[in-house]
C-alpha cells in the first residue's frame, strides 16, 4: 500500500545570524502507512519539530522530498487538506475565543460550515470530554484543556493524516488516558496515519506501531517497537538484597564485579542490576560464598523502550 | 468557492465576536471618533482651512474619513499578522488550505467591515448633531475610492511582509503613512510640491483617486467624463497590488526558509 506520509532524504539547514549553519535535520527518511501510529523520538533539539513543520509546509526543506497522500509538501494548499496538526507548545488556538468558538472558527477556515460543522463540533466536544468547558475562553482554560481543544482543532476536517507534536504534554492522568485511547482509536479504527513526537517513552512504547529515534538530525534507528526491543535489549537481571547483615567489605567486592550496577533503595534493600547471565552467576556465586546478605529476589527484567532509547542516545 | 466565502465569513464573525466581547473598547472607539469628527468639523468651521478636499466641512470630513480608511488599508494586514503571531495562532491559521495572500485579504476585509460598522453610526451621529448638508455623489465616490484603496492594500502587503520577516514594521509604516499624507495631495495640493516630487506624487496610490474625488465633488464633474482616468487609476492600483503580493509571497518564502514564522 502507498504510504500516506513519505519523507525522502529530507534535510534542513538553518542559518544563524552569525551566518553559522545548523544542520537541524540530516537526510532523514521514513514512511507512515495508513492506520499506523509512528513515533518520532529524540532528545531536545534532535529535529523533531522541524520535521513536523516541514511536513506541513511551515518550514521549507533544504533538501529531499516530502509527500503527503501523494502531494508534494511544497504544494501547501493541497497538503493542508490532508493533515490536522497539533503544534508544539500552546500555539494552536485563538486565546480570546471560547473552546467552541475556536472549533467553529478553525472549522470555517477549513471550509466546514452549517449543520455539518455544528454536528462535528458536538461530536468532538463529546469525544474529547470537553462539553463542560465549551464556552470558556481558551485563554482561561488549563494547559491540558487547551491541549485537548487543540487536538479537536486538528481533527475537525477529519484529515487522513494527523501530526501531533508532543500532544500529551500537560495532560493529567485521566485526560492522558482519554487522549491515548482516542489516538489509538483514530488510527486503528478509523485508519488515520498519526505522526507523534513525545519525550515519554512509556507512551511511545504503548501507543506507537513504529518509531524512529533521531539524534542531532539523523535517524539512528527506525523499527517496529517490538522489533526494536528484540534487537536492542540484552537480557538483564535484577538482584534484590536485604541490607541487614551486609558488611561493607562484601559490598565493595560486589560493586567491583563487571557488568553490575548498584541501585540503593531506601527501604533497607539494595538492588543490583546485572547485564547478562554470566555476570549474574558471578554475583550469585559471590553472594553464596560470602553469605553476605539475604537475597530477596532475582528477576529477569522486561526491557523498556526507555532503556533502549537511553542506550541508543548515549552510545555513538 | 463556497469554502472561501466561509473562510471570509469566519474572519468577519471573529471580528464581530471581539467587538462584542470587548464592548468597552468598542464604545471608546466610537466616542473617540465622534469627538474627533466633531472637533474637526468645529475647527474647520472656525478656521476655514483643512485638508484640501473641497470647500465645505462635509467634504473636509469626507477627506478625513477617507484618510482613516486609507491608513486602515495600509496598516491592517501587518497588524493582523502581528496580532495572530502574538496571540500564538498564526501557524494554525496558516495551516488552512488557502494562500497566505487570501488569509490576509480576508483578515483585513473583516477589519474594514467591522470598522465600518462602527464608523457609519459615528458619521450618522455627526451628520445629525451638526446638521451638515451632504451633497456628495456617494456611489461614484465609493467606486473611485475602492479602486484607490486597492493600491494601498498593495503597500499593506508590503508592510505585512516586513512584519513577517523583521517582526517589527513600526517605522516603515510611519514612513509610508506620513509620506502619503503629505505627498499625495491629501493636505498639500500637488502644485505646491517641489517640481521634482510632482511626477513621483502623481503615481503614488492615493494621488489620482483623491484628485478624481475632488473633481467629482468640488468641480461637479461626472464619472462618465473620467473613463480614461478611471482606467489609469485601476492600472496604477493593480500595479501596486501585484507588487505588494509578490513582496509578501517572497517574505513568506524567507520565513519558511528561516523557520521563523511563529517567532515573534
Ligand atoms: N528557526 C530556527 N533557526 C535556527 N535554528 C533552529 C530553528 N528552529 C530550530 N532550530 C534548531 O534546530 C535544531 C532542531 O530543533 P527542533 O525544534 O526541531 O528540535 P526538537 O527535536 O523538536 O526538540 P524538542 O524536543 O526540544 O522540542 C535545534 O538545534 C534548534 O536550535
Ligand atoms: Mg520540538
Amino acid at each position: 500500500m502507498e504510504p500516506l506520509v513519505s519523507i525522502q532524504k529530507v534535510s534542513k539547514i538553518f542559518k544563524t545570524r552569525a551566518n553559522k549553519e545548523i544542520i537541524a535535520v540530516n537526510k532523514v527518511s521514513f514512511q507512515i502507512k495508513k492506520g499506523e501510529i509512528f513515533g518520532l523520538l529524540g532528545p531536545n533539539g534532535a529535529g523533531k519539530t522541524t520535521i513536523v513543520k516541514m511536513i506541513c509546509g511551515l518550514i521549507r526543506p533544504s533538501g529531499g522530498k516530502i509527500f503527503v497522500n501523494g502531494h508534494d509538501s511544497l504544494q501547501t494548499k493541497r497538503v493542508h487538506k490532508q493533515i490536522g496538526v497539533v503544534l508544539e507548545g500552546n500555539r494552536n488556538l485563538e486565546w480570546r475565543l471560547s473552546a467552541r468558538e475556536n472549533l467553529a472558527y478553525f472549522g470555517n477556515l477549513h471550509f466546514l460550515y452549517g449543520k455539518g460543522l455544528k454536528k462535528r463540533i458536538d461530536d468532538l466536544l463529546e469525544f474529547l470530554d470537553l462539553k463542560q468547558q465549551q464556552h470558556n475562553l481558551v485563554g482561561t482554560l488549563s494547559r491540558g484543556m487547551q491541549q485537548k481543544v487543540a487536538i479537536g482543532v486538528a481533527m475537525l476536517a477529519d484529515p487522513p493524516v494527523l501530526l501531533l507534536d508532543e500532544p500529551i504534554l500537560g495532560l493529567d492522568v485521566e485526560s492522558f488516558r482519554l487522549i491515548k485511547n482516542r489516538i489509538k482509536e483514530l488510527s486503528h479504527k478509523f485508519g488515520k496515519s498519526v505522526l507523534l513526537t513525545t519525550h515519554q517513552m512509556n507512551v511511545a512504547q504503548e501507543l506507537c506501531d513504529r518509531i524512529a529515534i533521531i539524534k542531532e538530525g539523523k535517524t539512528v534507528v527506525e523499527d517496529r517497537v517490538a522489533g526494536l526491543i528484540d534487537r536492542f535489549s540484552t537480557p538483564h537481571y535484577k538482584v534484590c538484597l536485604d541490607n541487614q547483615g551486609m558488611n561493607p567489605n562484601d559490598r565493595e567486592k560486589l560493586m567491583r564485579l563487571p557488568k553490575t550496577r548498584f541501585v540503593e533503595q531506601d527501604g533497607g534493600s539494595t538492588t543490583i542490576i546485572v547485564e547478562d547471565e554470566e555476570a549474574l552467576w558471578t554475583v550469585l556465586k559471590l553472594l553464596a560464598t560470602t553469605r553476605a546478605s539475604n537475597i530477596l529476589f532475582v528477576r529477569k527484567d522486561n526491557p523498556s523502550l526507555e532503556n533502549i532509547f537511553l542506550k541508543i542516545i548515549r552510545e555513538d | 468557492m463556497i469554502g472561501r466565502l466561509v473562510f471570509l465569513g469566519a474572519e468577519i464573525k471573529r471580528e464581530l465576536i471581539m467587538q462584542r466581547r470587548y464592548l468597552l473598547n468598542t464604545i471608546m472607539f466610537v466616542l473617540i471618533n465622534y469627538i474627533l469628527f466633531m472637533g474637526i468639523y468645529l475647527g474647520i468651521k472656525s478656521f476655514g482651512r483643512g485638508p484640501d478636499l473641497g470647500s465645505g466641512p462635509a467634504e473636509l470630513m469626507l477627506g478625513y474619513l477617507l484618510w482613516m480608511y486609507a491608513a486602515g488599508g495600509l496598516n491592517s494586514m501587518g497588524d493582523q499578522l502581528a496580532g495572530m503571531a502574538t496571540r500564538g495562532c498564526l501557524e494554525q491559521v496558516y495551516l488552512a488550505p488557502v494562500s497566505p495572500l487570501y488569509i490576509l485579504a480576508c483578515k483585513s476585509a473583516a477589519d474594514v467591515i467591522s470598522g465600518s460598522l462602527q464608523v457609519i453610526p459615528i458619521m450618522l451621529a455627526v451628520i445629525l448633531t451638526t446638521g451638515i448638508k451632504v451633497s456628495i455623489p456617494i456611489l461614484p465616490s465609493l467606486l473611485i475610492w475602492g479602486l484607490t484603496i486597492i493600491g494601498l492594500y498593495g503597500f499593506g502587503y508590503i508592510l505585512a511582509g516586513i512584519v513577517l520577516v523583521h517582526k517589527r514594521a513600526g517605522q516603515a509604516r510611519e514612513l509610508l503613512q506620513w509620506f502619503f499624507f503629505f505627498f499625495c495631495g491629501v493636505i498639500v495640493p500637488l502644485e505646491k510640491l517641489p517640481p521634482w516630487l510632482q511626477p513621483v506624487s502623481r503615481i503614488l496610490p492615493l494621488t489620482q483617486g483623491l484628485d478624481m474625488i475632488r473633481a467629482l465633488i468640488i468641480r461637479g464633474e461626472a464619472l462618465s467624463q473620467m473613463g480614461d482616468k478611471l482606467f489609469l487609476l485601476f492600472l496604477n492600483s493593480m500595479l501596486y497590488l501585484l507588487i505588494g503580493m509578490a513582496v509578501f509571497l517572497w517574505s513568506n518564502r524567507i520565513v519558511q526558509q528561516r523557520g521563523t514564522l511563529s517567532i515573534y
